[in-house]
């Protein structure tokens, strides 16, 4: 077989990859063995191909991974979403929102597969409609999760709550609901924390002096108190009172009170 | 019935046999361990994947040959006045022994879950584990050597005291304590929400918190209840709670 | 489930068992990555880009239809990749417009390798096209065949466009040094 300096390049790639019929392979084989040229030719490509295979794969953050998990758990909580409105009282507010997020996947859906001619704004729309998903999914994600068996994740829900500018009725009953009940006194916590937040509803406040009334952990005595007075809810005076009076309250919960108490009088 | 007779004699046989030896049980399929235990609770690290535990130091009496140790928490089924029962993905593991006599010590793979539950007196001593641990103890001390967390854990009375190798970013770690010190080394790199709060203690730090201070070595931040700060640009919230006792926070 | 296929697991995924992509995600985002951050040269947006890929992998998980799924995959993110890069122009000359960050930030090694740094600027002065070719070929090793799935093109069109890709590769490796 015989073959010019040219056509022999052109084969170089395939010779080095093994990719030729043996009769081929042979005769470059051959030709390379008397035409230097060639043989440089060969020698570059394959210090060029030598190169590539020592480059090492690059290791993304860990963040990659994080933001992976986080969005698994987004998106399973709305494959939930049915069942979690169901289990909770059916308002029709929350079915509105599941068909809402429906619509809007159906229209990116559409929009990405379809909508090659897309154009920056509707680019915007869509950031905008995501955004609004968003907050939604959010709001489902930290009901699902506050019930997690895992505390920490808990409190990660609770810290999701707190985040809200104007949590829904349902997660305010369930960030209640820890401050009460949580096994862990780290939640319960971090609950009253975050309700301390949203207390212009009236709910919030009255489960303070609810909490305050029953309460016998001393670390959430104090916190309650400093809520209590910081809200400047003077319904909560008995209950302190009677904290002072009660000989098993810790001496550190009563100066609390006795710091406490003139804000309300 | 034959088979669990069988079993009793078994477990029986094990009991006087192995007694000062350790008891090992697979953890095939298990991702947390729950741990109850009225006295002190120490938990290593192994890369084995199955519970040891140690069985070194209990001795039975002399005048127990022939007996087997009945405890009034329930079935001891390894012989070592402990009970062991998986449950799902679940390990049960608790500490029949009274408060007084026998502190549970035990190895867990590195990345398995942990929860410890109400070991009312004593010590919970952990290290060496990349998983997420929770512990809730009144009056003993809370030690944790080599830990990523994430943590909750809560003390009424005793110290906590937290060495991280480095911080897991998956999700918050909380510690709270009454009366007593929360003492936390993190890596100086660690990114993180801080929250320290404390009712009547001090808090002591030299990570580079943004405050204007008193020049000192460990900077005392105390006089505002609660300081919220960035470390590294921020990252996981970590929370240390403590009413009455000091926190220090310290770079390593 | 470690021992499925790539397909069986992706199928598994569509039919909203959502955890399987994990193991998606394990055995992909090493190699997405790398691949975006050879077309960019920019850790962040292809860490961006990466992330985007798998969350769109998941919201598009009806519409896989049983294919290979490296192929639907990469061609995932070779869409993603373009819009990011998008301008007005029409998409065939804005792709050989992409910015290609001169600087490699953030690069783990300290020791700076020569043949790869030479190799960098060489991929750098290919368009868009003829980089993207050679990224997929040769650094990441996929067959031709594959690649003309990825790119809507046939086997044979794929193998003479790699070929002279890394020929204009070579030219500009060896200009440089």
């Amino acid at each position: 077989m015989d073959m010019d300096c040219k056509q022999i390049e052109e084969k170089l790639i395939d010779y080095i990859d093994k990719n030729l019929d043996p009769k081929e392979y042979d005769a470059i084989t051959a030709h390379l063995s008397s035409c230097p040229d060639c043989q440089e030719s060969l020698n570059e490509l394959e210090q060029i191909f030598k190169g590539i295979e020592n480059e090492k794969e690059e290791i993304p953050d860990q963040s990659l991974k994080t933001s992976f998990e986080e969005m698994l758990l987004t998106e399973k909580a709305l494959l939930q979403e049915p069942k979690v409105v169901s289990l909770h009282q059916p308002s029709k507010s929350n079915w509105k929102a599941v068909i809402q997020i429906a619509a809007t996947i159906a229209l990116i859906v559409s929009a990405y597969f379809f909508g090659k001619q897309q154009n920056q704004e509707s680019f915007y729309e869509e950031m905008a409609v995501l955004q609004k998903e968003k907050k939604q999914l959010k709001q489902e994600v930290t009901i699902s999760l506050i019930e997690n068996e895992s505390a920490s994740k808990r409190l990660q829900a609770v810290n999701y709550a707190e985040e809200f500018e104007k949590p829904s009725n349902d997660i305010l009953k369930a960030l209640i609901n820890k401050m009460f009940y949580d096994d862990h006194i780290n939640v319960r916590l971090a609950a009253a924390e975050a309700l301390a937040k949203f207390s212009d509803s009236e709910m919030v406040r009255k489960s303070f002096i609810d909490a305050l009334d029953i309460e016998k952990d001393p670390g959430m005595q104090i916190e309650l108190i400093q809520i209590l007075v910081s809200i400047q809810e003077k319904r909560a005076v008995p209950s302190m009172e009677k904290l002072l009076q009660n000989e098993e309250t810790p001496s550190y919960v009563k100066d609390q009170v006795t710091i406490g108490l003139p804000n309300l009088i | 019935m034959k088979h669990i007779a069988i079993a009793i004699v078994l477990f029986i046989t094990i009991g006087q046999l192995k007694a000062q030896e350790n008891y090992t049980q697979s953890l095939q399929g298990v991702k947390t361990a729950v741990i109850g235990s009225a006295s002190g609770v120490i938990i290593k690290s192994h890369d084995k994947n199955e519970l040891i535990i140690v069985g070194e130091g209990r001795k039975m009496p002399e005048k127990a040959r022939g007996l087997k140790a009945v405890y009034a928490g329930g079935s001891d089924n390894t012989g070592y006045g402990v009970y062991v029962q998986k449950e799902g993905g679940t390990l049960v593991i608790r500490n029949l022994k009274s408060a007084y006599t026998g502190i549970l010590e035990i190895f867990l793979p590195k990345s398995i879950n942990i929860k410890i539950e109400k070991s009312n007196l004593g010590r919970i001593v952990a290290e060496g584990f990349s998983s997420e641990i929770e512990a809730l103890t009144n009056v003993g001390n809370i030690t944790f050597k080599n830990v990523t967390g994430p943590i909750v854990a809560k003390t009424a009375t005793g110290e906590i005291n937290i060495v991280f190798d480095k911080v897991s970013q998956s999700s918050p770690i909380s510690l709270v304590s009454a009366t007593g010190a929360i003492d936390v080394s993190l890596p100086s790199n660690t990114a993180a929400n801080l929250e320290l709060k404390t009712t009547m203690g001090e808090i002591f730090t030299d990570f580079d918190i943004k405050f204007p201070v008193p020049e000192s070595d460990m900077k005392l931040v105390s006089g505002k209840r609660t300081i919220k700060t960035e470390l590294n640009n921020g990252g996981v919230e970590i929370s240390l709670r403590s009413s009455t006792g000091n926190i220090y926070l310290r770079k390593q | 489930m470690k021992n499925l296929t790539d397909e069986e697991l992706m199928i598994l995924v569509s039919e909203d068992n959502l955890d399987m992509m994990r193991i998606l995600f394990e055995r992909y985002h090493i190699r997405i990555f790398n691949f975006l951050l050879k077309m960019t040269n920019d850790r962040d947006a292809s860490q961006d880009i990466a992330q985007e890929v798998f969350y769109k992998a998941i919201k598009y998980r009806k519409s896989y239809k049983k294919g290979k799924f490296s192929s639907w995959i990469y061609t995932i993110a070779r869409n993603i990749f373009s819009d990011h890069y998008q301008s007005k122009k029409n998409k065939d000359q804005r792709l050989d417009e992409i910015e290609y960050k001169t600087e490699q930030e953030g690069s783990n090694g300290i020791e700076k390798d020569e043949i790869k740094e030479q190799l960098n600027q060489a991929l750098k002065k290919l368009n868009k096209s003829d980089r993207e070719l050679v990224i997929m070929s040769r650094y990441q090793g996929i067959k031709y065949q594959e690649i003309a799935e990825i790119t809507g093109s046939t086997t044979g069109a794929v193998k003479t466009k790699v070929h002279r890709a890394i020929h204009k590769l070579k030219d500009h490796y060896l200009q440089n040094i």
